[in-house]
Order: structure tokens, then sequence, then C-alpha cells
């Protein structure tokens, strides 16, 4: 297919999308403008800044007849100036991360230290905290998240001179047996109950610290790094281009719960002529995609024919008997498509387990306005997998970030197997993917 | 000699602040003009070398840049149906009126600057580099309506038989846009005609001397027509007319011939349209239906 036809496809799509309004959000990951331009872009049918340049001005078509012209031009300055900004060196600097498991007991309530992670920008720790006022038989249990606020960290402002909860300290100071002593801000999230979050300290205390301190206590540090837990970059294997891009788009769709707009990347590729239309792996996708989003496409019921990695997820899937605890691993991959990646640690509930990750450079939340309609965004998918066989699709959750640095949870979907030993999460692009792997053994967590 | 694209086209103005002032920009035959700037060489002279900016001129500028700019076919409206309101971010070249003595001149002041930010491609509070284009959409519905007359006549010419190499080079590059400006409105024109706002459209852009055709096509529309329809016909408001959906337009006296299609879609029969009527600002198009068909 040569390029102006992509072009005439795209612009089409654009040419629908304002005859018909209602159905189109120009600037949204999933609408069938940023869909298809993002296929077209994916499989080299259309350069990006071609498809960039036609999904703007449909966008900005869009804005004028939605009255969202001042929102749109913000969100495309703020996109440009994120794009010249100069590309940050793709390396996250050497980590560690120590299991805790400490509750400290204060007037004003409870902090739990499930792990700290040292490194020589920063000092983080991972905390879970309860105003005294929580009655016991609120503690320990996850804050409803109809409930939950939030709080950032905004920088130093004197200890104590603000609060995150009721009468939850937002600032601590902390030193370390090398001498060195420091604040810590506090971000996370929460509810009258409880709170979860990190508190970060900067500048770091020292990064092999024997031991802290914190609220007039003093927790060790152990020196030994977690047994067996590794990290590795590996390609995936060969495979079409289109038909990579099907399936990490799937991975990637689930965050949106979006079959609409599977169908219209598969019309883009097989417009493209990247794909046949009769190729059988269109059938395999949407076979998945009707057990992903339930309601559309194959009934759920027919897991059995579905391809792996998918089955084994779908066929889990609303189990809630995962085991309950954190693993801390403290393990950093080689570059994965310019991405770095630092595991930190993994929590599993009953429903869902999620892993606390960096990554350099940073990576927007999928949610954000202005990480939206980028018709290059990079695919990366989520994906876990246990000593048992079964597979886990994750997404992000809490997120902070900006264009060198980002992290905070991806939560992965079903529970954990609670039979499982070892898991591997394997965070996945077009071409590769990272494997790092961590034992499951548990600690409190909070 | 052919007939003028904009011929059937009435005058539109708008009026803009300028300099302190009120002034109007006047589109008539095909062509922008600033009336309260009768001399405008020497005031481009000044300007130049006072480094003042008058909003006339910069629209003047403006429209000549964006004459053959195919971004304005994708911005602006597909026909009535499709109102395109665009507001400068800042207080832009039209709206004000009325006011009068010292808060009217501090007001003209600020207007006249945010005028010259805009046309001077200055940074918006957006922080984005401003677009003119947006200005000029901004001149409101009659004045968008000629832009968009004014771009698509320009690339007709250039899809023309015997068109320049670089034009026809042009031409064939930009043949994914001005298919998608006319699939626009086209399917914009026919879902108002037959009242079917899902209706099914297929269309085929033929060359611009082929035959127009338009058949059903099971629930939908089959329909072949040139890139010029959207300056021949559906920019002088003759898309449907008399309950008919206008294939082509053709000069005929001082009024137009219009192959048009039936309700029934049936074959093509032709009508007469008068002279048009006096200009009128608010309409794209000056042309009335005068002579009911025959059929």
């Amino acid at each position: 297919m040569a390029q102006s036809d992509a072009e005439l496809y795209l612009r089409l799509t654009g040419e629908r999308a304002l005859l018909d309004p209602a159905a189109e959000d120009g600037q949204r990951d999933d609408s069938p403008l940023s869909t298809a331009a993002h296929a077209l872009v994916a499989v080299g049918a259309l350069t990006a800044g071609a498809a960039q340049a036609i999904v703007d001005d449909y966008g900005l078509a869009l804005a004028y007849r939605g009255g969202e012209h001042a929102h749109f031009r913000h969100v495309r300055a703020r996109r440009a100036a994120h794009r010249a900004a100069p590309a940050p060196a793709p390396a996250l600097g050497p980590l560690r991360a120590v299991p805790c498991h400490r509750l400290i007991e204060q007037p004003w309530g409870q902090l739990f230290l499930s792990y700290v992670v040292l490194s020589d920008e920063v000092t983080v720790l991972h905390v879970t905290m309860r105003p005294a006022s929580a009655p016991p038989g609120q503690r320990g249990v996850r804050a409803h998240r109809s409930r939950v606020s939030r709080v950032g960290g905004q920088g130093p402002r004197g200890a104590g001179s603000r609060v995150v909860g009721p009468g939850l300290p937002r600032q601590l100071t902390v030193s370390d047996d090398q001498g060195t002593t420091s604040t810590a801000s506090f971000s996370g999230s929460g509810s009258d109950d409880e709170w979860r979050g990190r508190f970060e300290a900067r500048p770091p205390l020292a990064p092999d610290a024997a031991w802290i301190e914190m609220l007039g206590e003093r927790i060790g540090l152990p020196s030994a790094p977690s047994a067996g837990v590794q990290a590795r970059v590996e390609p995936l294997p060969d495979a079409g281009l289109a038909h990579r891009y099907l399936w990490a788009r799937l991975a990637s769709l689930a965050e949106f719960h979006s079959p609409d707009a599977m169908e219209t990347s598969i019309g883009a590729l097989v417009a493209a002529g990247a794909l046949a239309a009769d190729d059988p792996a269109i059938g395999q996708v949407r076979a998945v995609a009707g057990g992903l989003f339930q309601g559309s496409g194959a009934a759920s019921g027919a897991n059995a024919a579905l391809p792996e990695p998918w089955r084994s997820m779908l066929a889990r899937r609303g189990r809630a008997s995962g085991p309950q605890g954190l693993a801390v691993a403290g393990v950093t991959t080689p570059p994965l498509d310019g991405v770095t990646l630092a595991l930190l640690a993994v929590r599993s509930t009953d429903e869902w387990f999620c892993a606390d990750v960096e990554t350099v450079p940073g990576l927007p939340h999928w949610h954000w306005p202005h990480a939206s309609g980028v018709v290059d965004r990079p695919l990366l998918a989520w994906w876990a997998a246990d000593d048992r066989g079964h597979h886990y699709l994750g997404r992000q959750g809490e997120w902070h970030a900006d264009e060198d640095r980002s992290g905070g949870q991806v939560e992965f979907w079903p529970a954990l197997d609670p039979a499982a030993r070892m898991l591997d999460i394997m965070p996945t692009t077009m071409t590769a993917r990272a494997v790092i792997r961590v034992p499951l053994e548990w600690g409190e967590d909070g | 000699m052919s007939t003028p694209w904009w011929r059937g086209v009435p005058p539109a103005v708008a009026r803009v602040s300028c300099d302190g002032r009120e002034h109007q920009l006047r589109w008539a035959a095909g062509e922008l003009q600033a009336p309260g700037h009768p001399d405008l060489g020497s005031e481009r002279i000044l300007s130049a070398l006072a480094g003042q900016r008058f909003a006339c001129l910069d629209a003047l500028d403006a429209w000549s840049a964006h004459a053959d700019d195919l971004r304005a076919l994708v911005l602006a409206s597909r026909g009535p149906a499709d109102p395109v309101t665009v507001r400068p971010d800042e207080p832009g070249p039209t709206g004000w009126t009325g006011r009068t003595g010292r808060a009217a001149l501090a007001t003209m002041q600020r207007r006249r600057a945010a005028v010259s930010a805009v046309m001077g491609g200055g940074a918006g509070a957006s922080g984005e580099p401003r677009d003119d284009l947006a200005t000029l959409l901004s001149l409101g519905g009659p004045m968008q309506a000629r832009l968009t007359a004014t771009v698509a006549a320009s690339w007709r010419e250039r899809l023309r038989n015997g068109a320049a190499p670089a034009d026809a080079a042009a031409a064939e590059a930009a043949r994914p846009a001005l298919y998608a400006a006319l699939y626009g409105r086209v399917v914009a024109t026919l879902r108002a005609w037959t009242g079917r706002p899902d209706l099914r459209v297929a269309l085929t852009m033929i060359g611009e001397s082929a035959q127009p055709a338009l058949v059903r096509d099971g629930d939908g529309i089959a329909v072949e027509l040139p890139f010029g329809w959207v300056s021949d016909v559906w920019a002088r408001g003759l898309g449907t007319c008399w309950d008919r959906f206008g294939l082509a337009a053709a000069p005929a006296g001082d009024g137009w011939a219009l192959s048009a299609v039936g309700p029934d879609l049936g074959p093509p029969a032709p009508i007469r349209i008068s002279a048009p009527r006096p200009p009128n600002s608010h309409s794209p198009a000056g042309l009335r239906p005068g002579i009911p068909p025959s059929s």
C-alpha cells in the first residue's frame, strides 16, 4: 500500500469523526483517529510526522466544534514541549531495595515501613500509615477507593507543617549510620483509615547504609541482596510486524476496555495492506478481544480455543484467592527499547497484585491527556507469568512521572495463584521484553 | 474564457479592530480587500519601517498565505449543519462595537496588541505559536466559506488537464487531502438532503472533465464527483436545490444550469438558476433557484 493510501484512510477516519462527532474524541488514545494513526505508523505505512499532523488537524477541527480549542492547544503545546526536550540518557542508576516490615507506633497512630529503596539520587521509604483514631477493626483493610484522597510531594515545607490524614505526618526526619540526616516528604493516597505511599528523602541517605533511624527507632538494613532475583532482556520470537502490533495493542487496550479500538486497528492494518483481510490472526485477536472485553466477540466460555498467554489469564479472571504480602526485588533491567526499568517489589492481595516500578526515561500514564493522541507512542504491555503456567496482564495504576523518570504501581489481574513460588514480570514492547524473575517470598505488607 | 471560480459567490464582510478603529475586511470577486486602507502600498512600507502591525494588513497577508492551504479544508465547515465557531485565545479581530471614552480606548489598545500578537505569530496563552489560519477562520462563517472556496478553486486548477507539471505533481501528492475534503462535504450534503444522518456513501473522485453520477447503492448512495464539485457546486450553495442534489453547475446566461438528481435517485435533470440575489454576507452563495424543474 502506498503511503498516500494510508494517508487517505486516516483522513477519511477524521472526516467520519467530524460527521459523527458524538462518537469521537480525536485526542483520546482509543479514538478511531488516534487508533488508526498509531497502527499505520507502527507498521510503517505512514511516517509519524505525517500521521501526527493529520491527527492534530482533525483534533483541532473537532475541538473547534466542541468549543475546546483552548484546551486542545494547551495539550498540543505540552506535547510539543515534551518532544522538543532533549532525550535523557536511558539509564537508571544502581539501587538497593531492602525489606523492613517494621511497625512503628506513634502518638498519632502507626507507621508500617514495608521496604526502603536507596540510591545516589533519593531514598524512598514505602509506608502505610494509620491514624490513632482508626477503629481497630479497620486496620489492615485497604482503603476503599471511593474514599481515597491523594497528596503529592511538593518539596520541603518544614517538619510537621502539614498532615495528610487525620494527624498523619507529611514529612519525617531520617538519618543513617554514616551521619547523613535528611527530610523525607510524603506522597500517596488514602482515606480516613489508612494512607499508603512513599516518603522521599533528598538529599539521600547513604546507599550502603547499615541502618536508618526514623521516628526515634533504628531499623537495620541487611546487606544481602534478594536471592534469586534476576533481570534480562530478550527479543520476541519472529513474527510479522502487523501480528506483533495487533497482539501488543490488544494487551495495551485492556487499559481502555475498548473493543472498537481493536476493530479500528484491524481495519487500518488491512487497509494499509499490512494484514490480509482473511489473516487467521484477525479471528484469534477478535476471539481474545471478545473474552477480554466481555460482551463482544466470542463468548467468554470459549477460552479453550484462545491462544496463550490469553487463555490462562482469561480462564482465571475473577478469582480472589491471591496470597497476601510483599516480596522485595530491587532489580534493574538492561535497556528495553530505550527504557530502563527497575522492579522494586511485588505486592499481593486476595484480588490482585501489583509491581512497584521505576522507569527511565519517564513513561506517561495512559490516562493523562497530554500523553494521548501521540501517534508514535511506544507500546508497552505489562505481562507476568508464574511458575504454575498462569499468565497475568497489568496496567499502570498510581503513577508519577516527568520526562526523565517515572514510577508507580503496575496493577495485574487476575489474582496470583497462591501456589506460585516464582513470578516473571515481563514488560513487553513490539520487539523485545524484559523478564524480571522474583521469588515469591512473602513478607508482611502493612 | 472559463468562468471565474468566484462567480455566483456574493461579497462578504467581517469587522476587525485595526489600529484602534473598527475596520471592515471585504471579500468580493475572489479577493479579500481592506477598504479602510486605501493606500495599501504606502501603509505596508510605514508598517515595516515603524514596526507597527495593522490587523487588516495582517489579515490580507494571512489570506494570501493560506489561499491554497489544505488545512483550511480540514478545519472549516462541511456545510450548514456543521457550524464552526473559532475564537482566538486572546480577543481577536472581531466582535467589539459601541464603546466610547477612556475605557473604550484602553480596550481598543489591548485588543490591538492582541490582534498584533495573533497575526504576528507570537506565542499565545497556550504556549503554542499562533496559527493565523485560526484567525482567518475566526472572521466568521461567511469568510470561512469563502476561504474554503478559494482554497478549493486553487487546487481544482491544479487538477485540470493541462496544469503545469509541478502543479499536477502537487495535486497528485495532495490527492488524499483533496479526496477527504470532497468526501466530508459530499457526505454532509447527502445526509442533510436525505435526512439520514447515518447514510452510507461510496464516493469516487473522478477527473475534472469526467461526467458526475449518483446512483442508489443498496441502502446507501454511490456518487462520482470531481474535486471541483467543492468550488463549483458546494461553495455556491448549490449542493441541494429544490430538493435535488446538485452534481454539476455551469454558467447559463446570468445564472446557472445545474445538473441535479431528484429524491428518487433517478437520472440527473437540469435546473435553471436565476441571477444572484443582492449581496448577503451571511450566505456563502448568492444563487437561488429561479425556475422550478419542469419534470
